[in-house]
C-alpha cells in the first residue's frame, strides 16, 4: 500500500462517491424534492444531518441524489470521450499524411470552440438536460484525447523498438496490439480518469449556469447555483455540495495517477 | 553472382541527396564493415537493404539479395524477408527493446511471426538463445524486462532476436557505441561467434575504425553519403588512396601510438 498511496486513495474516494449514488438508488433519508418552508436554512441537527436548503429540503439526500447525476454523467462521458477520442487519435497516426493533417486541423477547430459556449449553443438548440451537457463535454474533451493520443502514438511508432519489430516482420496489428497500446496505456487511463473529473467540474458548471441538468433533478451544480443567494445567511448550504466535488474529483485523479503507476515495470518493486 | 549487390544505391529526403550512388557487393559468409562520421548515410543504406527507410525517403538504383531486387518488392513481400533472411541490430539498445515487454517475449517475436511456433515453443527457443549470446541465467533472464538489465546485457538481447531465424546477412548498426569499453570487447566476441557459427553474411557498421578492422575483412568507407574507399582491411592501413581513409588510418594509429607511449612512460 505504502508503493501505490495514489490508487489506494483514489479507489477509496471513488468507491465512496459510487457507494453514495447506490445507496441513493434505494433509499435517501427524505424524498429529495420534499419542500418544507417549516425548515428553512435549518442549521444540521439529528433530524437533518446536513441541515436543509432554503427551500427547506434536505441537503444530505439531495446531495445523495445528485452524486447519481454526477456519476452518471462522469460515467457517459469517459465512454464516449475515450472510444472517440482514442479512435481518432490511433487512426489519425497511422493514416496517410494527407489524412493525419486534416484530423490535426479538424481537433484544432473543435479545441479552439470553447466547451462552454458550445454547451449555451447547443442548450439553444436541444433545451437543456444532463444529455446535453454529456454531449456538449464529450466532444470538447475527446478532441483533447485525440490530440493527445495521436501524439503519443507517432512518438512510439517513431520508436527504434517499432522499427526492430518491423525488423523482425512484425505487421501493423501486431505493433498496434504488442507496442503501441501497452506504451499509450497509462497515458489512456490517465486521460480516462481526467475526462471523469472534468465532467464533473463541466457538469456542475453547466447547471449552475442553468444549461445542464434541469430542476426538480438535484444535480450538485444546481445545489451550488441555488445556494448562493443565500450565501452570507448560511454558507454552509453551499459547503457540502463544493465538498461532495472536490472529493470527487480528487478521487477520480487519484485514481488515474494510481492505475498509471500499478501499469509501470519500472516503478514496480521487482519479484526477484 | 554474389549474394548481395547493392549498385547505385541513392536515397534522398526530397532534394537533399543523403546517399549518393553507393555500390558494393558481398559475398555468402562474408564481412564487410562500413565506416564513416555521423550523418555519412551508413545507416540509411542498412534501413534501405532492410527495406525500413522513413516514408518520406526515396530510394533508386539496385539492392539485389540471391538475385531477387529488394527496392522493387512491396512492404508486404519485403516481410517475408526481415527477420529470416535480413536482420538487424540497433545502435541504442534500450530504446530499441519495448520498455513494457518482457525481453523473452521479444525475441520469440520474430519465431512467432515467421515459423508460427506456439507461445511456449518460442519462450524454449528465447531461453536457448539468451543461452547462445552469452546472457547468465537465460531461464531468470527472459522473464526481465528491459530496465532490469545492464547496457551490454540489452545488446545481447538485441543480438538473440536479430539471430532468433537464423538470417543470412546480420546488419549491425554500431551495435557497441552505447557500451564501455569491456562490454564492447565480450559483445563483439559474441558477434563474432555467431556470424561463425551461423555462415550469414556481416554488414558491421561503425564510425570507430579500430573496432571494425577486427570484425571485417572488408571495409567501405563512407563520406557526405559517397562511398570514397572500397579495400581490403590490409590494403586499406598500408595504402589508404582517399583523403579521408588516410586521415583515418592516421588517427587510428596515432591513438595506438600514444597509448603504448603512455603505458611505456609509466611502467618506467
Amino acid at each position: 500500500m505504502n508503493q501505490n498511496r495514489n490508487l489506494f486513495f483514489g479507489i477509496c474516494l471513488v468507491a465512496f462517491s459510487s457507494t453514495m449514488a447506490l445507496l441513493s438508488v434505494f433509499w435517501t433519508p427524505y424524498d429529495p424534492l420534499e419542500i418544507n418552508p417549516d425548515v428553512s436554512l435549518a442549521k444540521p441537527s439529528w433530524a437533518h444531518l446536513l441541515g436543509t436548503d432554503v427551500l427547506g429540503r434536505d441537503v444530505l439526500s439531495n446531495l445523495l441524489a445528485g452524486s447519481r447525476t454526477t456519476l452518471i454523467t462522469a460515467f457517459l462521458v469517459v465512454i464516449i470521450t475515450m472510444s472517440l477520442g482514442v479512435t481518432t487519435g490511433i487512426g489519425a497516426a497511422l493514416s496517410p499524411r494527407w489524412f493525419n493533417r486534416t484530423a490535426i486541423y479538424s481537433i484544432d477547430i473543435v479545441l479552439a470552440l470553447p466547451a462552454v459556449l458550445f454547451a449555451i449553443v447547443l442548450a439553444a438548440i436541444r433545451g437543456p438536460s444532463t444529455l446535453t451537457a454529456v454531449i456538449a463535454i464529450s466532444i470538447a474533451t475527446s478532441a483533447a484525447v485525440a490530440q493527445v493520443t495521436r501524439r503519443e502514438v507517432a512518438v512510439v511508432l517513431n520508436s527504434d523498438f517499432v522499427l526492430a519489430a518491423k525488423a523482425c516482420n512484425s505487421n501493423k496489428l501486431k505493433i498496434v496490439q504488442k507496442h503501441i497500446v501497452p506504451n499509450i496505456r497509462a497515458s489512456l487511463f490517465i486521460q480516462a480518469s481526467g475526462a471523469a473529473a472534468i465532467a464533473i467540474l463541466a457538469e456542475s458548471t453547466l447547471s449552475y449556469l442553468g444549461l445542464g441538468t434541469t430542476p426538480p433533478a438535484p444535480s450538485w451544480g444546481r445545489m451550488l447555483a441555488s445556494s448562493q443567494q443565500y450565501l452570507l445567511i448560511d454558507p454552509v448550504v453551499a459547503l457540502w455540495p463544493g465538498l461532495a466535488i472536490i472529493i470527487t474529483v480528487l478521487g477520480f485523479n487519484l485514481l488515474g495517477d494510481g492505475v498509471r503507476e500499478a501499469l509501470d515495470p519500472t516503478l514496480r518493486k521487482s519479484k526477484s | 553472382m554474389k549474394f548481395l549487390e547493392v549498385e547505385n544505391l541513392t536515397i534522398s529526403f526530397g532534394n537533399k541527396v543523403v546517399v549518393n550512388s553507393v555500390s558494393f557487393d558481398l559475398a555468402a559468409g562474408e564481412r564487410l564493415g562500413v565506416i564513416g562520421e555521423s550523418g555519412s548515410g551508413k545507416t540509411m543504406i542498412a534501413l534501405a537493404v532492410i527495406g525500413l527507410l522513413p516514408d518520406t525517403a526515396t530510394a533508386t538504383g539496385s539492392i539485389r539479395l540471391a538475385g531477387e531486387e529488394l527496392l522493387r518488392l512491396s512492404d508486404q513481400q519485403m516481410s517475408a524477408y526481415r527477420g529470416k533472411q535480413l536482420a538487424m541490430v540497433f545502435q541504442e539498445p534500450l530504446t530499441a527493446l519495448n520498455p513494457l515487454m518482457r525481453v523473452g517475449k521479444q525475441i520469440a517475436q520474430p519465431l512467432l511471426n515467421h515459423d508460427k511456433v506456439s507461445r511456449k515453443a518460442g519462450i524454449t527457443r528465447a531461453i536457448e538463445l539468451c543461452a547462445s549470446v552469452g546472457l547468465p541465467d537465460p531461464e531468470h533472464i527472459v522473464r526481465a524486462y528491459p530496465h532490469q538489465l545492464s547496457g551490454g546485457q540489452r545488446q545481447r538481447i538485441g543480438l538473440a532476436i536479430a539471430i532468433a531465424c537464423s538470417p543470412k546477412l546480420l546488419i549491425v548498426d554500431e551495435p557497441t557505441t552505447a557500451l564501455d569499453v569491456t562490454v564492447q570487447k565480450e559483445v563483439l566476441q559474441t558477434i563474432n561467434d555467431l556470424v561463425e557459427q551461423q555462415g550469414s553474411s556481416l554488414i558491421f557498421i561503425s564510425h570507430d575504425l579500430p573496432v571494425v578492422s577486427t570484425m571485417a575483412e572488408d571495409i567501405a568507407v563512407l563520406r557526405n553519403g559517397e562511398l570514397v574507399e572500397h579495400a581490403n582491411i590490409t590494403a586499406l592501413f598500408n595504402n589508404p588512396q582517399h583523403e579521408y581513409s588516410k586521415k583515418l588510418v592516421d588517427l587510428a594509429r596515432a591513438t595506438e601510438k600514444e597509448f603504448s607511449d603512455f603505458t611505456k612512460s609509466s611502467t618506467l
